[in-house]
């Protein structure tokens, strides 16, 4: 267990700044994730941590202590990859039981950690299998299972679901969270999917273009985007964007306003500070269902109460919770006050 | 009938499979004339006299050469097996020129064996060889090391030394090429994930590098092994007095006129590449399991 502290960090390779300059705690036990689109930096952040690329400038601290020049081996993190990186000659006993050798541990301690692994992930029976005779869910439980048996300070995991298929995600999403509630590391927790970093995390740190955009809990990211970046990267359906003139309501120049599916609601007749629309298409999802509305050249979505059926090309207006409503500065980009 | 069921059956399957089988052909006949037919005539040869192995196995001049091409092979080819994976490590590494340092080291196999033999033949020439001349300190910024020049082709050690160093020189690239290729189907991230776990170098090439290699060093083992029992121009030039058996061959077959003779020590030779296979891949196993086991 361990605290981890990133301070101006910044990675440049040749003339590309991959990581610029970012500034991050991660409190002891706390599950953190670095969210942005590919090519924002956070593989490359996370490899920093690990020690697997030099650091340009900055520095890392695991527990107070700069690690800038203390390699890999010597950090007590233990790293899961995307591609999974088993070892494709050893059987699963094997490679989970590599980090062990390595460090030299009695047959005895090997096998206890091995079993006691095992058991935590479900691989029971599968000891003496390799790499390429099992399925990925197990590969992905493998690579786990290789990285927990270390009990390493810090727990580093780069994109590991992301090769799996989507009913297998959800599963194994659930297992993550269940399994960090158990072994209470400390996990840097990397992915592109927004709704993987918002169910897994305790915090979050938005970032794009090799910066952190926002740090916060995945409830303050959603209720309270710093900037239109992380407000439409973060939620599903994406929230809507109009242009500030296009709502006479929201008395500010220059502005963008973001509002989300959920806060808009559907009248069929008209009423006061609305948007006037023609419906489109709804995509029903079971739980919820969404309607489209065009507005001149720009398409809404709406979350439709439950039961709610609107047909197509029907002149409708959509009503937004203006307690919700997110306004940003169309030039820079980052939330202002707004007081509805 | 069951008899008339049966051959119409296997006239059914036959005709299914022609397309297959019509493939098989060339290789089935390139195998019968190439590889039966020779080893038919060489039984057919050896013991065309007699049983001449008797013969052979007692005569002091076989079991001289049957030692030395031991030793020639054995030490052969796990220097050639070193030298082609700290070749095959130094350019799989990427850094500028390494494409310039690839091509030079593919300069051996273009040169034939002969050539490269006769010119190590001229280097190492007794008693006023570039080598001696070396040696004996005639060039001013060489340190002297001997007082008399030393006779490389009269002593068993140094001629066949320069035969393996020889040999060694000009088979190198395909050993090399065969380990760079199995270098490059190792993903960079298991050395990645070796290191977070703790991994150093030297562990790394041990437990990643080495088992992960097998496939491609059992290849070398046994096609090195092969070419060093059988090797013929590199002793042959160079240490003309103390035969391999494959100078042996040449000798009874050209100048003592006995084919027979010269086919039993070929057939003995096969005998012994096929159990030289046999043991490197049961060593190779062996080291494998022992490197991969929890």
């Amino acid at each position: 267990m361990a605290e981890v502290r990133l301070e101006n960090l910044a990675k440049k390779f040749d003339q590309v700044t991959a990581v610029d300059r970012i500034n991050l705690e991660i409190k002891d036990g706390e599950f953190l994730t670095l969210v942005g689109p590919s090519g924002c930096g956070k593989s490359t952040a996370l490899r920093l941590v690990a020690g697997l690329e030099k650091v340009t400038s900055g520095n890392v601290y695991i527990d107070e202590k700069a690690v800038n020049h203390i390699p890999p081996q010597k950090r007590n993190i233990s790293m899961v990859f995307q591609s999974y990186a088993l070892f494709p000659h050893m059987s699963v006993e094997s490679n989970l039981a590599f980090g062990l050798k390595i460090k030299r541990k009695s047959q005895e301690e090997k096998m206890q950690r091995v079993k006691w692994v095992l058991d935590l992930l479900g691989l029971k029976g599968m000891e003496k299998r390799l790499p390429k005779e099992l399925s990925g869910g197990q590969r992905q439980r493998v690579a786990l299972g290789r990285a927990l048996v270390l009990e390493p300070d810090v727990l580093l995991l780069d994109e590991p679901l992301s090769n799996l298929d989507a009913k297998l995600r959800l599963r194994m999403r659930t297992e993550l969270k269940r399994l960090h509630k158990k072994i209470k590391t400390t996990i840097i927790y990397v992915t592109h999917d927004q709704a993987e970093a918002m169910t897994l995390s305790d915090r979050l740190a938005v970032m794009k273009d090799g910066r952190i955009l926002q740090i916060g809990t995945p409830q303050e990211i959603y209720e309270r985007p710093t900037d239109i970046f992380t407000a439409g990267f973060i939620g599903s359906p994406p929230m809507n964007f109009i242009l500030g003139e296009r709502l006479p309501f929201v008395k500010r120049e220059e502005a963008m306003v973001g509002i989300r599916p959920e806060d808009l609601s559907v009248s069929l007749e008209k009423a006061e500070k609305s948007i006037l629309g023609k419906s489109s298409v709804t995509e029903t999802l079971g739980s919820d269902n969404y309607l489209y509305v065009d507005i001149s050249d720009l398409l809404i979505s709406v979350r439709l109460k439950p039961d709610q059926k609107i047909e197509e090309d029907q002149t409708i207006w959509l009503v937004p919770n203006l307690e919700k409503i997110h306004v940003f500065d169309k030039s820079t980009g980052r939330r202002v006050q707004w007081a509805g | 009938m069951p008899s008339s069921i049966k051959l119409s059956y296997l006239l059914h399957k036959l005709k299914s499979n022609l397309f297959t089988i019509g493939f098989f052909i060339p290789a089935f006949l390139y195998l019968v004339s190439f590889f039966v037919i020779i080893l038919v005539f060489l039984l057919k040869f050896s013991f065309s006299e007699g049983i001449p192995f008797l013969e052979l196995f007692s005569a002091n001049e076989f079991k001289a050469a049957l030692w030395r091409t031991f030793w020639f092979m054995g030490i052969a080819t796990p220097l050639q097996l070193v030298v082609g994976l700290l070749l095959a490590l130094l350019i799989q590494q990427s850094y500028k020129g390494v494409g310039m340092v690839r091509s030079f080291f593919m300069i051996p196999i273009a040169i034939p064996a002969l050539v490269t033999a006769i010119i190590i033949d001229l280097v190492f020439s007794y008693p006023f060889g570039p080598i001696n001349d070396l040696l004996l300190g005639r060039h001013g910024f060489f340190p002297q090391i001997t007082g008399v020049p030393v006779n490389w082709s009269g002593s068993e050690f140094l001629s066949l030394g320069l035969a393996i160093l020889g040999k060694t020189w000009r088979d190198m690239p395909i050993s090399m090429l065969i380990l760079l290729a199995g270098l490059q189907t190792i993903e960079r991230e298991q050395y990645e994930a070796a290191r977070t776990m703790g991994a150093k170098s030297w562990q790394e090439f041990k437990y990643l590098t080495l088992p992960l290699l097998t496939p491609a060093i059992l290849t070398i083992l046994i096609l090195r092994s092969i070419e060093n029992w059988k090797e013929f121009i590199f002793p042959f030039i160079l240490a003309p007095a103390y035969p391999l058996l494959g100078v042996l061959i040449e000798r009874l077959y050209h100048v003592e006129q006995n084919p027979a003779l010269a086919a039993s020590v070929a057939l003995c030779l096969v005998a012994l590449i096929g159990i030289t296979t046999l043991i490197f891949t049961f060593i190779t196993k062996m080291v494998r399991k022992y490197l991969v086991r929890v």
